[in-house]
């Protein structure tokens, strides 16, 4: 077996890896190496080839290959290695982790500290709970846009979208213009799952219904699809008698969320968070394994790519500092999510940390107007914000300022009037 | 009408007065003339994907640098269906000039040096 050392090895080359490597690199961490199971690098923008991207970090509306395409630029004047078409296979707590791919088999790489930047997959039907066969036609969103967009394949004529996260929205849009008809989007939940912004430009632009509190019950036909029941449902979730309604269909597009992909993860024992679905993190973004870091979408599902970068700059200093110290600072408290909070990012606070900005990343439980959003230690009030709207949909990046922490937990939580129902 | 210059997604209220347009909602000046262009003539970036030529399986994904007019969408996506692009290709890479007299070029995504 081949062997080789390496200061920092990144796995996964999409925006969140990319920009560790192009952070570490201009730190000047030695050694950057990257690991990608693709033929090329970029990661899954490479298939969003939508526009959207890179308002906050570039300035301007970028499509998502054209985004990744400035950070393969960047990295490669900084001569960051990427060794495409390699999959990493295993991970120890100490490090070593062991790659395969057709050219050099099997290869083990110890390096001095790792970021994990594996990104999300897409939940599938299993997870969306649906009656019925076991048809051909039941395919994910992500599917759906790799077959046109990367391989130039219309998977149907007739479409139903099944969960209106923006993936699906994007998809109703481009299936639209690839003369596929999409009848409508099924949501169960009473709000949309996507950004508002896409409702307006995928589904109004076209005249694509989206149905609330609406969800698939049943899948029909043996071999392939041929339609599909939606059914209403109450506040609980469950299917409203004699609201049923048969949709002849030859495609169901599956789009009900992401999760984050930790099976490498979990080969190394890092410990997974309930509520992120990804490693608990601190806020250098190092999990509870040393050494190990972790950044983008691995971490927990963050909608806007700006973010998931920024996420690898994070880790990409913390693991400078590892591999320049390598000693581990002693956790002196957690950071939770308080009111109407969920999700908050990091989740320990390590020592030594006094000198440096805190960015916490967070979302709200529901839709709040004129909202505060406070960050707090004790009855010590270290962040506030106002907000005239804030989301579940969108994720919040806020950058408390150097603070003395002590050791009762930091709380955030936020204010606001709920939305009228509607 | 919701803003979609950005991810904020403002939500935003048109009235009309013999002075003009008037938008309230906005939190930056982009939301204003968005609004006030959905009004009189709405325009929207075109992104797809357009065959490469002697390469069977690689697609080339495609941008228009500026927004397009609305009703004009369908006329330059038909004219990208059959249009074929030749390696290499560099990010934006002019491929298509003043599409269809629209002010807008077609311009390359991404860079591709060999078929993928
Ligand atoms: C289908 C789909 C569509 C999406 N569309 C959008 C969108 O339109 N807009 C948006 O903002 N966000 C979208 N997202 C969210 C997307 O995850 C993020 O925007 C962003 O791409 C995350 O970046 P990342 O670097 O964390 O992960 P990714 O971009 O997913 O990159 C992870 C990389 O790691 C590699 N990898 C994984 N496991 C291994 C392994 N074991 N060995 C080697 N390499 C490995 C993968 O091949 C991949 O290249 C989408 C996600 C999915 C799944
Ligand atoms: S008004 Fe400005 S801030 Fe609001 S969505 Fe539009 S561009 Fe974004």
């Amino acid at each position: 077996m081949k062997e080789i050392k390496v200061d920092l090895l990144i796995i996964g080359a999409g925006p969140a890896g990319l920009a560790a490597a192009i952070h570490g690199k201009k730190l000047g961490i030695n050694d950057v190496l990257i690991v990608e199971r693709n033929n090329e690098a970029g990661g899954i923008l490479q298939q969003c080839i939508h526009d959207g991207f890179g308002l906050q970090r570039f300035k301007e509306t970028l499509s998502g290959p054209q985004y990744v395409q400035k950070q393969i630029d960047e990295a490669e004047k900084l001569d960051v290695k990427i060794m495409l078409n390699t999959m990493v296979v295993d991970m120890t707590k100490d490090r070593e982790v062991f790659v395969i791919s057709s050219e050099s088999g099997l290869t083990k790489i110890t390096a001095t500290a790792v970021i994990l930047a594996m990104g999300c997959r897409e939940r599938s039907r299993m997870q969306a709970h649906i009656m019925g066969s076991r048809p051909r036609g039941v395919l994910t969103a992500g599917t759906v846009q790799r077959y046109i967009n990367k391989e130039g394949l219309i998977p149907g004529e007739k479409a139903v979208i099944l969960g209106s996260g923006d993936i699906g929205l994007i998809m109703a849009r481009r299936m639209t213009l690839e003369d596929v008809k999409v009848e409508g989007v099924y949501e169960i939940m009473n709000r949309p799952g996507g950004l508002q912004r896409n409702i307006s430009q995928c589904l109004d632009d076209y005249n694509i219904p989206l149905h609330l509190s609406t969800t698939v019950t049943e899948i029909h036909g043996k071999y392939a699809v041929e339609g599909v029941t939606v059914q209403q449902v109450d506040d609980d979730y469950k299917p409203i008698p004699n609201t049923q309604r048969y949709i002849p269909c030859d495609l169901l597009v599956l789009s009900v969320g992401l999760i984050p992909e930790n099976e490498i993860s979990l080969k190394a024992d890092v410990p997974l968070s309930e509520q992120t679905n990804g490693p608990i993190i601190d806020n250098n973004f190092m999990t509870m394994v040393p050494g190990i870091f972790a950044a983008g979408n691995v971490v927990s599902v963050f909608d806007l790519t700006d973010n998931v970068s920024r996420t690898g700059e994070i880790a990409a200093s913390g693991a400078f500092e590892f591999i320049k110290n390598g000693n581990i600072l002693p956790i002196v408290c957690k950071i939770e999510a308080g009111k109407d909070v969920t999700g908050a990012l990091p989740i320990q606070y390590r020592s030594g940390n006094s000198d440096k900005p805190l960015e916490i990343f967070c979302r709200v439980k529901k839709v709040l107007k004129n909202a505060v959003l406070t960050v707090s230690q004790g009855d010590r009030i270290l962040f506030e914000k106002k907000y005239r709207i804030l989301r579940p949909q969108e994720m919040l990046n806020i950058e408390v300022k150097p603070f003395d922490c002590g050791t009762e937990n930091i709380v955030i939580s936020v204010c606001g009037e709920e939305e009228g129902g509607k | 009408m919701t803003c979609i210059q950005c991810p904020m997604g403002c939500e935003l209220t048109v009235t009309t007065s013999p002075e003009g347009y008037k938008v309230s909602g906005n939190s930056c000046p982009k939301g204003e003339a968005y609004a006030i262009a959905e009004m009189t003539n709405p325009m929207r970036i075109i992104t797809t994907v357009v065959s490469v030529a002697g390469a069977e399986k690689t697609f080339l994904p495609v941008i228009s640098d500026s927004p397009i007019p609305k009703e004009k969408l369908d006329a330059v996506l038909k004219k990208l269906k059959t249009h074929e692009c030749k390696l290499p290709v560099y990010a934006n890479q002019v491929l298509i000039e003043n599409i269809l007299n629209t002010g807008s070029n077609i311009i390359s995504s991404k860079t591709i040096i060999i078929p993928e």
